[in-house]
C-alpha cells in the first residue's frame, strides 16, 4: 500500500492512536474511574439539557419580557463563549506551541513550518474548545426545544458552532505567537497582572448593578429589562463573530432562513478568510516565535535592542495615525454605537412613542428622536400591513412571532421613506415592546442584507435641515399669527410681510399656543431649555406680558370662552386654571392620569373636559369641581365640548361624537370621505371655532380637513405636500383663515372663505446648518505621514524632531477654538496616536530610551545581591535555614509558573469582584436571605479554596518527582519537607481567602464577632484542606509526571477533590448550626446551647481528623520511602 | 556539506556564538568539544534550523537552513541529548511514522529497520510502549529512527549519554560505517575519548568562539602540547577561564565586596 504522504494526516492518525491508547491504559489502570467518566459523558448532556430546558421555561414565563430575555441571553451566551474560547485558545495555544517538546521535534523533520503550525493549531483548537462545545451543545438543544424549532435547526447549529470556534482559535493562536515572540516570562507576568487588574477595575466601574425592586419588574418590565441588560449591549456589536452566530441561530429558529443564511455566510466568509490566513501565512511567524523562545529571550526583553527600533516604531505609529481615519473606523464605530444603542436603555437615547414628547426629544436628542419616529413609523406601517388584530394576537402568543418576521424584510427602506408621526396605540402594548426589540435587532442585519446600508456606509441618520413646527396660532381677527419650533417663535402678519423673523424663546418646545378671544394676548405653553414647564403671555407684537412657571411640562393650553382663564394640561396628570387678569392664583385639579393630553371648554365656560393617556375623559363642573364625572372613551381624545357632546377620536377617519351624560355615540365620521392615502390618519393638531360648529384637524394624512361638528362630514380638504405632514393648525374666529405648520418647517396660510381653500402665503423655516467638524484642516494632515515616512526611511534623530513636532503643531492648530472639533470624533484617536508617536520620537531624540536602557543594564549588574524575597525570608523568626531555603524554592517555583497563579488569580479575582458588588443587591434583603448569602459566600470561598488545594497543592509532592533525591537526601528529611509544604500552602491560601472572607462579611455589614467566627472557621478549613491535599499527594504520588494537571487527574486527585467538597458541605452545616448569630439552619428557631456546642465540636473534630489522618499516613509513607 | 558562515547568535547581551566559520566536508566525522555553555548546542540548534542566527548563515548540502529548511531537513537527521518520542507508540510504529514523514516506501522502511533494530538490540522492545522503556533504550530508538532515511548529514548532541558501553560501541561503528559511505557526522560531546577515537576533525568552541579546529595533531600543535586530547583541550580552554576570572576580579573591585570573585 502506498504510504500516506501528508504530514498532517500522519500526525492526526498518530495522535488519534495515542489518544485511544491513553484511554485504554486509563481503563486498565482504573476501570471504575473510566466508567465514572463514561457515565458522566453519557448523562451530562441529558441532565444539562433538562436543566437548561427548565431554566428557559421559567425565563419564558416572566411576564412581558421572557422571550426577549431568552433572545438576549443567546447573544450573551455566545459573546461570552467567544471570549472564553479566545482566552482558552491563547493559553492552550501558547502551551502547545512553545512548551510542548513535540514542536521542537517536528521542526527537525522535513515538514514545512506552516505544516507544523497547521497540526499544532488543530490540536490546540480541539483541546481549547471541546469543553465549551460540551457546555453549549445541551443548551442549544434546550433552546431549540423551548422555541419549538424545526428539525433542521439541530442540523444547522452544529455547523454554525463548528465554524464559530475557528475564529477565536485563529485569534488565540496569533495572540499566543505574538506573546511568545515579543514578551519574555517576566514581562508576560507583569503584563498579565496589569491587564487583569485593569480588567477587574474596568468591570468594577462598568458593572454597577441595577437595584431592582420586585414590583418594578412586574409593572415596568420592559424598562427594567432594558436597564438590567444595558451593560450587556456590547453583545449586539455587529462585528463580533458571536453576533453572527447568535443572529443566524435566532433567525433560523424563527424561520427567517434567508437572513439566517446571510449571517451564516458572513461567519463562513470570515472563517475562510482568517482560517486561510492562519493556515497559510502563520507558519513562519510560528517558527520565528519558537526560535525566540528557544533562544531564551525576546525582542522586548532585550531592552537595548528594542531601543534601536524605538524611533522606527514611533514613526510607524505616526504614519498609522494618519491612515486610521481613512479606514472609516469612525463610520464603523458610529455604526456600532448606533447598533448597540438599544431602545430605552439610556437616558440620552430614550425611545418615546408618544408623539407629544417628540418635539422635546428632537431638541434634546435628535438621534433618539429619529429612532423614535422611525421605529414608530415602521411599527405603524407594520400594523397597517398585518392589521392590529394580527399584532394583538401575536402579542398574546409569542411563539407565533415568527409568522411576522418576514414582514420585517422591508423595514429599512420603510424607515428611510416613512418618517411619520404615528402612534402605537393600535399595537398591543406588550407586543410593541417585543417588536421593538426584534426590530432593532433586525435593523442592522437587514440593512446589510439588503445592501441599503453597506458596512462602509452604515446606517447614518441625515441631519434634518428643517425644524418641526410644533405649534401655530392665528388671532380671532386674522390679523396676527404665530408659529413655534424648537427654541424659536415667529409672530407675523399673516397677510403681509416677506419672511418670518424668528425670536429666540425660553421654550425649548412650545407644545400649545393660542390667541385670547380678544386677540390681544398670545399664550404659549411648553417646556423650557432647563426642562421646566412654563406658560408665557405675549402681546401680538411680540412683547412679553407675563411668564408663569408651572410644575410640569405644559402639554396643552386652551383659553376659556370669555378669555378670563387659561386651562393648562400638565405632564404630571394635573390641570391648572390660570386667571389671565389680576393677581389670583391658579386652581389645580389632579386627575388619576399620567399626563393630560387634551382640554376643552364648554361654550358657557362652566365645564371643562380633560383627557389624558388613560383614555378617560374627566368632565369637571367648575361650580362643583370636587365631583367630576368620568367617561371612558376607547381612543385618544381630540376633544370638543359643547355642553352635551364630546368629540373623540384618534384618527381622522374614526372621529365620533357622543353624549357626555350617556356615553352614547351620536355621530360617526364617514370613513370613506377621508382620504388618508397610505398614512395612518392620526390627528396631531386640532383647532376649533369659538362656537364649535366647525373644527380643523391636521396629522398623519395629506393636508388638513375642515370638518362640520354635527355631522363629522369634511367641509373642505386643504391639500398637502408630498412627504410632509402637518403638525400644527389654527383657525381664526370666523373660520376664514387657517394656519398650518408642518413637520418640514413649512407654515401655510389658507383662505377658507371660498368653496375651496386657497393658499395665501407660504413661509419656510430652516434649521441652521450643522457645524463642519474638521473643515479644511484635513489637507494639512498630509504633512504628518510625510514627516513620519521621512523618519521611517531616514531613521535619524533630526528627522524625528520634525516628525515629533509635526503632530503637536497640527493638533494645536486643530484644537483651536474656531475649529471646535468634537471630542468624541475618532479623528481624535488618530491624533492621539500621532501625539504618542511624536512623543516617542522626541524621546528617542533626547536619548531618553538609551538612558533607560543603561539603567536596566545597571540593575542587571546587581543581580548578585540578595533579592527582596531573600531579605524578607531572613526576617521570619523561628525558621531554620533549610526550611527557609525550601520555602523560598517553593515560592519561587510557584511565582515563576504563570499557569499556576494565573488561574488562581482569575478565580479569586472574579470572586472578589462579586463580593465588591454584593451590597448592591443585598440592601433590601431580609435577615434570612442575608444569612443564606453569608453562608453561600463562605461556601463558595471554601470550594474555591478546595479547587486550588487540589489543583496546585495536591501535585506539589509529585512534582518533586525526579528532584526528590535533592530534598530527600538533605538532612531535613522528607517529613519536614511535607510539613513545610503544608505550612506554606496554608499561609498562601490564607493570604487570599482571609481578605475575601473579610470583604464578604464587610459588604454584608456583619458584626465583628461574626466576622471573626468566619475567619476562624476558614483558617481551620484552609489548614485542613491543605493538609488533606498534601497528605493525599504523598499517598498517591505520580513521580514520573511533570504536568500538574495530569497528576491531579489521577485517582488520588479526584478522591482528594471529592473529600474536600464533602468536608466543606459538612463544615457549612456544622458552622451554621453552631452559629450564635443566626443562620439558614435556624429557620425554626435558635437551637439550645448544647446542640450548638455539639455542632461546633463536630466541626473541630472533623477538621482536625481530616487534616491529620492523611498527613500522618503521609508521614509514615515518606519515612519508608525509597528514592 | 556543512558550512557555518560568520555565524553569530546573541541572547540579549550574551553572545552565545561569536562569528563561527567552519566547513565540514561530505563523509567527514566532525566532533565539537567545549566546556559547558560554550555554545555547542546553540550552534547545533542553528545547524538544524531550530533557532535563527543573529547574523551569518548555515548551509547544509548547499541549502541555506533558513531559506530552504525543508530541503535541509530532508537530508539531515538530528538526535538531541534527550530526544522526544511519542510515549504511547511502540518503537516500530514510531519508525514507520518517521519513515513516512521522510517519504519512504514501506519496503524500504522494512529493510532499513530490519537492519538497524538488531544492531541496536531493540528486538525485545519493538512492540512495547515507548513510555515503559529506559532512557538508553529510548536513545537507541531515536538513533535508529534518525538513521532510517539514510541522511546525508547526521547531527548528534551528546549521544552517548545513557548508552551502555556495548551500544555506545555499536553507535560508533555505525557512525563510522556511514561516514565511510559518505554521511557527514557532526557530533557534540564532552567525552574526549569519543572524539579522539572517532573524529576526522575536532572543533573546540569556547565562549561562543571556535577557538580551534583540525585533526588531533593540528590541535596539539596549536596548544603546544603533545599529550592526550584532554591535555590539549584543557590547554586551549584554560587561557580563557583565567580571562574570565580576571574580569570578575575587576568587577569586584569596581562594585565592592558584595560581588564575590570566582575562587573566593
Amino acid at each position: 500500500m502506498e504510504p500516506t504522504r501528508s504530514p498532517l494526516l500522519l500526525l492526526l492518525s498518530l495522535h488519534l492512536k495515542q489518544l485511544w491508547r491513553k484511554l485504554r491504559d486509563a481503563n486498565e489502570r482504573s476501570g471504575s474511574l473510566t466508567w465514572l467518566i463514561v457515565g458522566f459523558v453519557a448523562t451530562y448532556p441529558i441532565i444539562a439539557m433538562w436543566l437548561f430546558s427548565r431554566g428557559l421555561r421559567k425565563l419564558n414565563a416572566v411576564q412581558g419580557i421572557g422571550p426577549v430575555l431568552i433572545e438576549e441571553l443567546v447573544f450573551l451566551l455566545f459573546a461570552f463563549l467567544f471570549m472564553m474560547l479566545l482566552f482558552s485558545n491563547v493559553v492552550v495555544g501558547y502551551t502547545n506551541f512553545f512548551r510542548n517538546k513535540e514542536s521542537v521535534y517536528l521542526f527537525t523533520l522535513p515538514i514545512p513550518a506552516s505544516g507544523i503550525f497547521r497540526w499544532k493549531f488543530i490540536e490546540s483548537t480541539c483541546i481549547a474548545s471541546w469543553a465549551f462545545l460540551l457546555l453549549v451543545a445541551p443548551l442549544l438543544a434546550a433552546y431549540g426545544m423551548q422555541q419549538k424549532a424545526e428539525w433542521h435547526f439541530y442540523v444547522l447549529t452544529p455547523v454554525l458552532v463548528g465554524l464559530f470556534i475557528i475564529l477565536p482559535a485563529v485569534l488565540g493562536c496569533w495572540t499566543a505567537i505574538l506573546l511568545a515572540r515579543h514578551l519574555d516570562r517576566k514581562l508576560f507576568q507583569i503584563g498579565g497582572v496589569l491587564v487583569a487588574i485593569t480588567i477587574v477595575l474596568a468591570l468594577r466601574a462598568y458593572l454597577q448593578p441595577e437595584v431592582v425592586a420586585d414590583e418594578s419588574l412586574i409593572i415596568t418590565a420592559g424598562e427594567e429589562r432594558s436597564r438590567l441588560l444595558a451593560k450587556t449591549r456590547f453583545v449586539q456589536f455587529p462585528f463580533m463573530p458571536s453576533y453572527w452566530l447568535s443572529r443566524s441561530v435566532s433567525e433560523w429558529k424563527d424561520g427567517v432562513y434567508d437572513l439566517s443564511l446571510f449571517y451564516l455566510l458572513v461567519l463562513l466568509s470570515n472563517v475562510l478568510f482568517f482560517g486561510f490566513l492562519g493556515f497559510t501565512r502563520t507558519g513562519k511567524y510560528f517558527y520565528s516565535a519558537l526560535s525566540t523562545t528557544l533562544s531564551r529571550g525576546s525582542l522586548v526583553a532585550n531592552w537595548a535592542q528594542l531601543v534601536r527600533h524605538g524611533g522606527r516604531a514611533c514613526a510607524g505609529l505616526t504614519l498609522l495615525s494618519f491612515f486610521l481615519p481613512y479606514l472609516s473606523l469612525q463610520d464603523a464605530l458610529n455604526s456600532a454605537r448606533h447598533e448597540m444603542t438599544r431602545l430605552g436603555d439610556a437616558k440620552q437615547n430614550p425611545v418615546i412613542s408618544n408623539r407629544a414628547d417628540w418635539p422635546t426629544l428632537r431638541a434634546t436628542s435628535p438621534r433618539a428622536y429619529e429612532f423614535s419616529s422611525q421605529l414608530t413609523a415602521a411599527f405603524d406601517q407594520l400594523a397597517l400591513n398585518i392589521g392590529p388584530q394580527g399584532l394583538g394576537h401575536l402579542g398574546a402568543q409569542p411563539g407565533q412571532i415568527k409568522g411576522v418576521r418576514p414582514a420585517f424584510t422591508g423595514l429599512p427602506q420603510l424607515v428611510d421613506q416613512h418618517l411619520g408621526f404615528v402612534d402605537l396605540k393600535p399595537v398591543d402594548a406588550e407586543f410593541s415592546l417585543r417588536i421593538r426589540d426584534y426590530f432593532q435587532a433586525n435593523l442592522s442585519g437587514l440593512a446589510l442584507a439588503l445592501g441599503a446600508t453597506p458596512i462602509t456606509k452604515p446606517l447614518r441618520l441625515q441631519p434634518v435641515p428643517r425644524p418641526v413646527i410644533t405649534a401655530a396660532a392665528i388671532s380671532p381677527d386674522g390679523q396676527h399669527a404665530a408659529a413655534a419650533w424648537p427654541g424659536h417663535l415667529a409672530q407675523f402678519q399673516p397677510n403681509a410681510g416677506d419672511s418670518l423673523a424668528p425670536a429666540q424663546t425660553p421654550f425649548q418646545i412650545v407644545t400649545a399656543m393660542q390667541y385670547s378671544p380678544d386677540g390681544k394676548t398670545l399664550a404659549l405653553a411648553g417646556i423650557t431649555h432647563e426642562g421646566q414647564g412654563r406658560i408665557q403671555f405675549r402681546k401680538p407684537t411680540g412683547e412679553i406680558k407675563r411668564d408663569h412657571p408651572v410644575p410640569a411640562t405644559a402639554l396643552c393650553a386652551v383659553y376659556s370662552p370669555d378669555g378670563s382663564t387659561l386651562a393648562v394640561g400638565l405632564a404630571n396628570g394635573s390641570t391648572l386654571l390660570l386667571p389671565t387678569q389680576g393677581d389670583g392664583g391658579p386652581r389645580e385639579f389632579q386627575h388619576d392620569d399620567d399626563r393630560i393630553s387634551a382640554l376643552a371648554w364648554s361654550p358657557d365656560g362652566n365645564q371643562l373636559v380633560v383627557t389624558g393617556l388613560k383614555s378617560e375623559a374627566h368632565i369637571i363642573d367648575l361650580e362643583n369641581p370636587s365631583d367630576p364625572s368620568h367617561l371612558f372613551v376607547d381612543a385618544d381624545i381630540v376633544s370638543l365640548h359643547d355642553g352635551q357632546r364630546l368629540l373623540t377620536g384618534q384618527k381622522v377617519q374614526n372621529l365620533t361624537t357622543r353624549l357626555t351624560h350617556q356615553n352614547e355615540q351620536v355621530a360617526r365620521a364617514p370613513r370613506e370621505k377621508y382620504d388618508t392615502a397610505a398614512q395612518t390618519g392620526d390627528i396631531y393638531a386640532m383647532a376649533t371655532l369659538p362656537g364649535h360648529e366647525r373644527f380643523a384637524v391636521a396629522g398623519d394624512f395629506p393636508g388638513a380637513y375642515l370638518i362640520q361638528t354635527d355631522t363629522l362630514e369634511p367641509l373642505q380638504q386643504i391639500p398637502g405636500r408630498p412627504n410632509d405632514l402637518n403638525t400644527a393648525v389654527s383657525l381664526n374666529a370666523n373660520g376664514e383663515r387657517l394656519v398650518l405648520g408642518s413637520r418640514d418647517g413649512l407654515v401655510e396660510i389658507h383662505d377658507l372663505s371660498g368653496s375651496t381653500p386657497r393658499l395665501v402665503r407660504t413661509l419656510q423655516v430652516e434649521n441652521p446648518p450643522p457645524p463642519d467638524s474638521i473643515g479644511p484642516s484635513r489637507s494639512l494632515l498630509f504633512l504628518i505621514p510625510v514627516a513620519a515616512l521621512a523618519a521611517l526611511v531616514v531613521n535619524r534623530p533630526a528627522v524625528y524632531l520634525i516628525g515629533g513636532l509635526m503632530p503637536f503643531a497640527i493638533m494645536a492648530w486643530l484644537f483651536a477654538p474656531a475649529q471646535s472639533m468634537p471630542a468624541s470624533s475618532l479623528w481624535g484617536i488618530g491624533l492621539w496616536l500621532a501625539l504618542l508617536g511624536g512623543m516617542g520620537q522626541l524621546a528617542s531624540l533626547t536619548s531618553f530610551w538609551e538612558t533607560s536602557a543603561k539603567s536596566v543594564e545597571t540593575r542587571k549588574q546587581e543581580r548578585f545581591r540578595h533579592g527582596p524575597l531573600d531579605r524578607l525570608s531572613g526576617w521570619l523568626p523561628l525558621i531554620s535555614p533549610d526550611t527557609r531555603a525550601l520555602l523560598l524554592k517553593d515560592i519561587r517555583v510557584f511565582c515563576r509558573d504563570t499557569a499556576q497563579w494565573g488561574q488562581s488569580l482569575m478565580l479569586f479575582g472574579i470572586l472578589g469582584l462579586y463580593f465588591m458588588n454584593m451590597h448592591y443587591f443585598t440592601q433590601k434583603l431580609s435577615n434570612f436571605w442575608i444569612y443564606v448569602i453569608t453562608y453561600m459566600n463562605f461556601a463558595v470561598c471554601a470550594l474555591n479554596l478546595a479547587t486550588l488545594t487540589t489543583r496546585f497543592v495536591y501535585p506539589q509532592f509529585s512534582l518533586e518527582g525526579k528532584r526528590v533525591w535533592i530534598i530527600g537526601l538533605a538532612p531535613m528529611g522528607l517529613v519536614r519537607v511535607v510539613l513545610v509544604k503544608v505550612g506554606l500552602a496554608t499561609a498562601i491560601s490564607l493570604l487570599v481567602t482571609l481578605p475575601l472572607i473579610w470583604l464578604s462579611c464587610h459588604m454584608l455589614d456583619l458584626p465583628i464577632r461574626q466576622t471573626l467566627y468566619f475567619i476562624f472557621a476558614i483558617t481551620l478549613m484552609a489548614l485542613t484542606l491543605n493538609s488533606l491535599a498534601v497528605g493525599m499527594g504523598v499517598l498517591y504520588p505520580n513521580l514520573k509526571e511533570d504536568n500538574p494537571s495530569k497528576i491531579v487527574s489521577g485517582f488520588g486527585g479526584t478522591f482528594c477533590l471529592v473529600l474536600s467538597f464533602v468536608y466543606i458541605g459538612a463544615c457549612i452545616m456544622f458552622l451554621g448550626m453552631a452559629s450564635p448569630w443566626g443562620s439558614p439552619w435556624h429557620l425554626l428557631g435558635m437551637p439550645p446551647l448544647e446542640k450548638r456546642l455539639v455542632a461546633f465540636g463536630g466541626f473541630l473534630i472533623l477538621s482536625l481528623s481530616l487534616g491529620l489522618f492523611p498527613l500522618l499516613h503521609a508521614r509514615d509513607k515518606v519515612t519508608k520511602m525509597e528514592h | 556539506m556543512i558550512e557555518f558562515r560568520n555565524l553569530v547568535k546573541k541572547f540579549g547581551d550574551l553572545v552565545a556564538v561569536d562569528h563561527i566559520n567552519l566547513t565540514v566536508k561530505s563523509g567527514e566525522f566532525f566532533c565539537v568539544l567545549g566546556p559547558n555553555a560554550a555554545g555547542k548546542t546553540t550552534s547545533i540548534k542553528m545547524l538544524t534550523g531550530l533557532i535563527r542566527p543573529t547574523e551569518g548563515q548555515v548551509r547544509v548540502c548547499g541549502f541555506d537552513v533558513q531559506e530552504e529548511p525543508v530541503e535541509v531537513r530532508k537530508r539531515l537527521a538530528y538526535v538531541p541529548d534527550f530526544p522526544f518520542l511519542y510515549d504511547k507508540l511502540t518503537p516500530l510504529e514510531f519508525f514507520r511514522f518517521t519513515g513516512r514523514l521522510f517519504g519512504m516506501e514501506e519496503d524500504l522502511m522494512d529493510n532499513r529497520t530490519r537492519d538497524l533494530i538488531p544492531r541496536f538490540s531493540l528486538d525485545p522492545y519493538i512492540d512495547l510502549s515507548i513510555e515503559s522503556l529506559s532512557h538508553g533504550t529510548r536513545q537507541r530508538i531515536a538513533i535508529v529512527s534518525a538513521l532510517m532515511h539514510a541522511p546525508d548529514v547526521f547531527v548528534l548532541d551528546e549521544p552517548m549519554v545513557g548508552l551502555d558501553p556495548h551500544h555506545a560501541r555499536v553507535l560508533k561503528d555505525v557512525l563510522r560505517e556511514r561516514a565511510t559511505a559518505g554521511m557527514t557526522v557532526f557530533l557534540s560531546t564532552h567525552q574526549l575519548s569519543v572524539a579522539e577515537e572517532m573524529a576526522d576533525r575536532i572543533g573546540i568552541i569556547h565562549n561562543g568562539q571556535l577557538i580551534a579546529a583540525g585533526t588531533k595533531e593540528d590541535l596539539r600543535e596549536q596548544a603546544g602540547n603533545d599529550g592526550a586530547l584532554e591535555d590539549t583541550f584543557l590547554a586551549l580552554t584554560r587561557e580563557d577561564e583565567s580571562t574570565v576570572e580576571t574580569q570578575m576580579r575587576q568587577l569586584h573591585q569596581e562594585r565592592g565586596p558584595e560581588t564575590a570573585p570566582i575562587g573566593d
